[in-house]
C-alpha cells in the first residue's frame, strides 16, 4: 500500500475527526481515517495506539469497553466535549496552516 | 491536560498497572482479531491471515511498549517492572547475587568509609561561624617560617583588614582537688577568642576581655568529669595553679580550639582535649611574642590583600621597635589548611586512591560475573529480541538490574562504612585533628549514591552492550540453551582479569614497600637504647618545685635495686616536639655566629639523662652533679651541631654565650625514627632553673629487668621526696618508639588490608574466568582425550591460559607501579621507590597463587569422563 507520511501534528486532528460522528475501536479509527482520506493515509498500529492512549490521557477521548459487532469485548473511543473543542481549535489551526502553505507553494500569478 | 488529571493518570498507570496492562493486552488482542478477520474476508487462508495481521501489527510486545511509553509515567512504570524483574533474577541466582553483593559491599563500603574521613577532615568547613574568613597568622623571622607574632597589640591597632585577632597559648595547669593535684590541659587566651570563633556555649556564657582575667570556660568533658554535668558548676571557683577562676560557661564537646592542643604539649598523651579556657594572666605586652594567632577577616577582604597590609605594618614596626621586631614579618594561611596539614591531606588522598582502586577491582569482578550470567541468559535475550524488544530497551533493562545490584551493595556497604570509619577513628583519634567531627553526613550519602550509580553503570554497561548486539539466530537454535560467549565477550573478560591482576599488583607492591619501610624504621639505630627503659612524667605545682627536689628524686630512684640509671629531661626524644632556638643567638665569645643561620633544638636535662638512654659522648665529658648553679655555666652539643657549626675543629673547651662547651653527644634520633639528627644543644637543668617552666619533667629510668616492675618503688621514691608531685604518662621507651610510628603503622595497616582484599578479588576473578572457560571446553577436552591426550596435557592447556592472563596483568601492573612511584614522595615518611627486589617476589607470589587457583578448574576439567562429557552435549 502506498503511504503518505502524516504531517507532524496532523495525526491527532485526524483521530479526533474520525470520532466526530460515532465511537470506534482502534482498528476502526484507522479504517475511518483511510476512508476519510480516500486511502491516502494509512495509520500503522505503532503510531495509532500510542496516540489514542495519549489523547485519552489528555481527556479529549474517553475509552469504554463495549460489545463489538461479533460479540467480543472491545475498547471503544468516544470524543469528549474537551475533545470537540480541541478538534475545533486544531481545525482552525489547520486551515490557517494549509492556507499559508498553499500560498507559499502556489506559483505567483 | 490539567495537572490533577495528569496526576490521576500517573497514579493509575503506576499503581493499577496490572489492570492497565491487562486492558492494553485485551485491546491489542482485539485489534489483532479485527485485522485477522479483515484478511480472512479478503480471501486469505486462516493461518496466512493471522500471520499477515501479526505483521501489520508489528509485534504485540513492541506495540505495547510503545503505548506504555506514550502514557504518563510510562518510563517509571517500566523501570519499576525492570526493577522487579531484576530483583527476581537476583533472588533466583543466589550464588551470583551473594558473590556480587559481597564484593560490591566491600568495595563501596571501604571507599565510603575513607571518604567519610576525607569529608570530615578536609571537605567539611570548620565548625565555626563563617569559617572562610578565619586565618592563621604566622610570624616569620629571618630564620624560620613560624616563629610567633611579635607585638600583636600594634597589629591590632593598625589593621583595617581584620575584624579582630585572638591568640592562644596551650599549657598544663594543676588543679587543687580533694585527691591532690590534677593536671589539666588549659588554653590561655588573648583577645575575644569566643567572639571571633562564634560558637555558642553549651551552658552559661563565654567570656569576653571585659570580664577581666579571673574567669574560665570549661569543656563539656571536664564538666562531666569534674562536676557530673551539674549546671550549678557555673559560678563556682576553680583553683588552677593557685589562681582562682570563676567558671562562666561550658563549651560543647565538639568545640575544640586550638585543634590538637595536647600535641603542643609534652607528656600530653594522657588527655587529648582542652579542659579549661582562661584569659592570659597578663595582657600581651609590646615586647611579647605569641605563637598561635588567628584572625577574622572583614567581609569582602581577601587573604592576599590582608597579608599585604600585615607585611606593610610589619615593616613599620621594624623601624619603630627594632629590638623586638627587626627581621620579623607575617604570613597568613587559611585556618582550615592549618588545622589539617597538607601532609595529612596527602596521606588521606593516597588512602582514598588506594581504596578507589579496590572499588574498581570490585566493579571489574562483578562485571565479569555478570558477563557469565549474560551468556547464560542469551536465550532469554534472544527471545525478547525476537518478540520485538528494542536494543535500547534491553540495555535499559540490564542497567536497571545492575543498578539494583549496586544499590543493594551500597546499602550493605553503608553499614560497613559506618563501622569502618568508627573503628578507623578510634585507632587514629589521637593523631588526626577534627577526628571527632567525622560522621555520616549528607556529603557521605551523596558520595555513596554517586558511587552506587557509577558502579551500577560500570558493571551493567558491558553485559548490556553484548546483550543488545547479539545475533538472535544461534541463541534460539542452540538446543541446550547454553551457548558460548562471543569472542568479544571473551576478550573483554580476559581484559578485565588482566586489569584486576594489574591493580592488585600495584597495591601489593605499595603495601610491600611500606612493610619494608616499617621494618627498616623498627631496626633503625636510634642512637640510644630503648629496651628496659621506663619513662614517667612528674608534674608539680610549679610554684613549689625546687631544683633540690628533682636532684633528690633522681638520686633516690637511681639507688633503687634493679635500677641502673635515672635522669630527667623536659621532653622525651621521638615525640616530635621541642624547644627551638636559633644559631643566631649562639656564638663563641668574641666572634660572630656563622651565616646562614639555622634552628637549634634546646634540651634541658639532668646528668643521668645520657646514662638512662645510653647516649654516648663523642668528645669531652657529660654533665655531672657538680655542674651546679654556683659553678660556671656549661653546655653540651650534639655531633650534628658540632659539625654544622664548627666543622672539623674540636668545639670542646670553647666558651660560648650559652656556657662552656664541655662535651659533644653522639647523634641520636630526636624527632622520629625516620628523620636524621637535628642540631641540638643541652643545658643542665640545675643551672637553668628559671627556664624550666610549669610543664613538669619526664623521668627516664633504665632498669636491669622488666622496667614496669620497677614502677612501684619509683612511685614510692617520688612520694618520699614530695607527696604533692603527680605521676602520669607512664610509658616504656619502647612504647614511645612504637607510638612515634603509630600514624605510619595505621596507614600501612589500611594499605595492606586494601592490598589483601584486592588480591582476593583478582584471584577470584581469574579463577572465575578460567573455570568458565574450562567448563565450556569440556567437549573439546573429551575429544582430545578420546584421541589420546592425557590428563596432564589437558591440565596444562587450562592452566596455560590462566598463566598468560596473570603474566599480562603483572606486566601492566609493573608499568603502572613505576608510573605511580612519584606519589610515594608525598608521604610524611621516606619510602624508597619500588625496585626489582620488591617487585619480583611479589609478582612471583601472585603468579604462584594464581596458578593454584587455575589448577582447580583445570584438574576438574581433565578429570572428566570423556564419554559422559560427550553424551551430555
Amino acid at each position: 500500500m502506498p503511504r503518505t507520511d502524516l504531517l507532524r501534528g496532523t495525526l491527532d486532528l485526524l483521530i479526533l475527526q474520525s470520532l466526530l460522528v460515532e465511537r470506534r475501536h482502534g482498528v476502526g479509527v484507522a479504517r475511518r481515517i483511510e476512508q476519510l482520506t480516500r486511502g491516502r493515509f494509512h495509520v500503522g498500529p505503532g503510531s495509532l495506539f500510542p496516540a489514542l492512549h495519549r489523547l485519552e490521557e489528555k481527556g479529549w477521548l474517553r475509552a469504554e469497553w463495549g460489545e463489538s459487532e461479533n460479540n467480543r469485548r472491545a475498547k471503544y473511543y468516544t470524543l469528549t466535549s474537551a475533545g470537540r473543542r480541541q478538534l475545533k481549535a486544531e481545525m482552525q489551526n489547520w486551515v490557517r496552516v494549509s492556507e499559508a502553505i498553499r500560498l507559499a507553494v502556489q506559483p505567483q500569478s | 491536560m490539567s495537572v490533577p488529571a495528569r496526576l490521576r493518570s500517573l497514579v493509575r498507570n503506576l499503581f493499577s498497572r496490572d489492570r492497565v496492562d491487562r486492558q492494553l493486552d485485551e485491546e491489542i488482542r482485539h485489534a489483532l482479531d479485527v485485522l485477522t478477520e479483515e484478511k480472512l474476508a479478503s480471501g486469505l487462508a486462516p493461518a496466512e491471515a493471522r500471520r499477515a495481521a501479526m505483521m501489520e501489527l508489528g509485534g504485540p510486545d513492541l506495540l505495547k511498549e510503545q503505548v506504555r511509553d506514550a502514557r504518563t509515567g510510562g518510563r517509571i512504570a517500566e523501570t519499576m517492572r525492570d526493577v522487579r524483574f531484576g530483583l527476581r533474577l537476583l533472588r533466583r541466582d543466589v550464588s551470583f547475587s551473594a558473590a556480587a553483593l559481597f564484593t560490591l559491599a566491600l568495595g563501596i563500603g571501604a571507599t565510603t568509609a575513607i571518604f567519610s574521613v576525607v569529608s570530615g577532615l578536609v571537605l567539611r568547613p570548620l565548625p565555626f561561624a563563617d569559617p572562610a574568613r578565619l586565618v592563621q597568622v604566622f610570624g616569620t623571622s629571618n630564620f624560620t617560617r613560624s616563629d610567633g607574632v611579635a607585638n600583636l597589640p600594634r597589629y591590632r591597632e593598625a589593621t583595617t583588614s581584620f575584624e579582630q585577632f585572638a591568640a592562644v597559648e596551650v599549657s598544663a595547669s594543676y588543679l587543687n582537688g580533694a585527691e591532690g593535684a590534677e593536671r589539666v590541659l588549659t588554653v590561655r587566651t588573648d583577645g575575644d577568642l569566643f567572639g571571633l570563633l562564634g560558637v555558642p556555649p553549651l551552658e552559661g556564657r563565654t567570656y569576653h576581655p571585659s570580664d577581666g582575667r579571673n574567669v574560665a570556660v570549661i569543656s563539656e568533658t571536664f564538666w562531666r568529669r569534674q562536676f557530673q554535668a551539674d549546671p550549678g558548676a557555673i559560678g563556682r571557683t576553680l583553683l588552677l595553679d593557685d589562681r582562682p577562676l570563676v567558671i562562666v560557661g561550658v563549651m560543647p564537646a565538639r568545640f575544640q580550639f586550638p585543634y590538637g592542643a595536647a600535641s603542643l604539649l609534652s607528656g600530653g598523651g594522657s588527655q587529648g582535649r582542652t579542659d579549661v579556657w582562661m584569659p592570659l594572666a597578663q595582657s600581651l605586652g609590646l615586647r611579647s611574642r605569641i605563637g598561635n594567632v588567628i584572625g577574622r577577616l572583614k567581609p569582602g577582604v581577601s587573604r592576599t590583600a590582608a597579608e599585604a597590609e600585615m607585611v606593610a605594618i610589619a615593616k613599620r614596626l621594624e623601624a619603630d621597635y627594632p629590638d623586638t621586631n627587626i627581621g620579623r614579618s607575617i604570613t597568613l594561611a587559611p585556618l582550615s589548611e592549618v588545622v589539617v596539614a597538607p601532609a595529612v591531606r596527602r596521606v588521606l588522598f593516597m588512602l582514598f586512591g588506594a581504596v578507589g582502586l579496590l572499588l574498581l577491582l570490585a566493579c571489574a569482578n562483578v562485571a565479569n560475573l555478570s558477563l557469565v550470567r549474560t551468556a547464560l541468559r542469551s536465550r532469554e535475550v534472544a527471545i525478547r529480541t525476537a518478540l520485538g524488544a528494542s536494543r535500547r530497551r534491553l540495555v535499559r533493562q540490564f542497567l536497571t538490574e545492575s543498578l539494583c545490584l549496586s544499590l543493594a551493595g551500597g546499602a550493605l556497604g553503608l553499614g560497613l562504612a559506618w563501622w569502618g570509619s568508627r573503628e578507623l577513628l578510634r585507632a587514629a583519634a589521637a593523631e588526626i585533628p577534627r577526628a571527632h567531627e567525622v560522621g555520616l553526613d549528607w556529603r557521605v550519602f551523596l558520595f555513596l549514591f554517586a558511587v552506587c550509580a557509577m558502579t551500577g553503570a560500570l558493571i551493567g554497561v558491558a553485559p548490556a552492550y553484548f546483550a543488545g548486539r547479539r545475533d538472535v539466530q544461534p541463541a534460539l537454535q542452540a538446543a541446550t540453551g547454553r551457548t558460548t560467549m562471543s569472542s568479544g565477550q571473551r576478550r573483554l573478560r580476559n581484559a578485565l582479569v588482566v586489569a584486576e591482576v594489574a591493580l592488585a599488583f600495584v597495591l601489593a607492591i605499595g603495601a610491600t614497600l611500606l612493610v619494608r619501610e616499617l621494618m627498616r624504621l623498627r631496626n633503625t639505630d636510634l642512637g640510644m637504647t630503648t629496651s628496659n627503659v621506663i619513662t614517667l612524667h612528674v608534674g608539680q605545682r610549679f610554684v613549689e618545685t625546687k631544683p633540690e627536689q628533682l636532684a633528690a628524686i633522681e638520686q633516690r630512684v637511681s639507688e633503687l635495686s634493679g635500677v641502673r640509671a635515672a635522669g630527667f629531661s623536659q621532653l622525651l626524644p621521638l615525640q616530635n616536639w621541642g624547644w627551638t632556638g636559633n644559631s643566631s643567638t649562639f656564638f663563641v665569645k668574641g666572634s660572630q655566629p656563622p651565616t646562614p643561620f639555622f634552628p637549634i633544638h634546646l634540651r634541658f636535662v639532668t646528668p643521668g639523662y645520657f646514662q638512662a638512654l645510653q647516649i654516648g659522648v663523642e668528645r669531652g665529658r657529660a654533665f655531672t652533679a657538680d655542674d651546679t648553679p654556683d659553678k660556671p655555666g656549661v653546655i653540651m652539643i650534639n655531633g650534628t651541631l658540632a659539625r654544622r657549626y664548627f666543622g672539623d675543629s674540636d668545639p670542646v673547651g670553647l666558651a660560648t654565650n650559652r656556657g662552656l662547651i664541655v662535651g659533644v653527644v653522639r647523634d641520636f634520633r630526636q624527632i622520629n625514627a625516620d628523620q636524621p639528627s637535628f642540631p641540638e644543644l643541652y643545658t643542665p637543668i640545675a643551672q637553668n632553673w628559671s627556664q624550666v617552666n610549669e610543664l613538669g619533667m619526664t623521668l627516664i629510668v633504665r632498669t636491669q629487668g622488666n622496667p614496669e616492675l620497677a614502677m612501684g618503688p619509683i612511685r614510692a621514691a617520688v612520694r618520699e621526696v614530695s607527696p604533692r608531685h603527680a605521676i602520669f604518662s607512664v610509658k616504656t621507651m619502647d612504647q614511645v618508639v612504637t607510638d612515634s610510628l603509630s600514624t605510619f603503622t595505621l596507614f600501612l595497616t589500611l594499605i595492606a588490608a586494601f592490598a589483601g582484599l584486592a588480591l582476593v578479588l583478582a584471584l577470584s576473578g581469574t579463577y572465575g574466568v578460567i573455570a568458565y572457560v574450562a567448563n565450556s571446553r569440556l567437549k573439546e577436552f573429551a575429544i582430545r582425550m578420546t584421541l589420546g591426550a592425557d590428563r596432564a596435557q589437558v591440565t596444562r592447556l587450562v592452566v596455560r591460559q590462566g598463566v598468560v592472563l596473570t603474566g599480562l596483568g603483572l606486566a601492566f601492573g609493573l608499568v603502572a607501579t613505576f608510573l605511580a612511584a612519584p606519589l610515594l614522595r608525598g608521604l610524611p615518611i621516606t619510602v624508597r621507590p619500588p625496585d626489582v627486589m620488591t617487585a619480583v617476589p611479589v609478582a612471583l607470589g601472585i603468579a604462584i597463587v594464581a596458578t593454584l587457583a587455575c589448577l582447580i578448574p583445570a584438574l576438574r576439567a581433565s578429570g572428566v569422563n570423556p564419554m559422559r562429557a560427550l553424551r551430555n552435549e
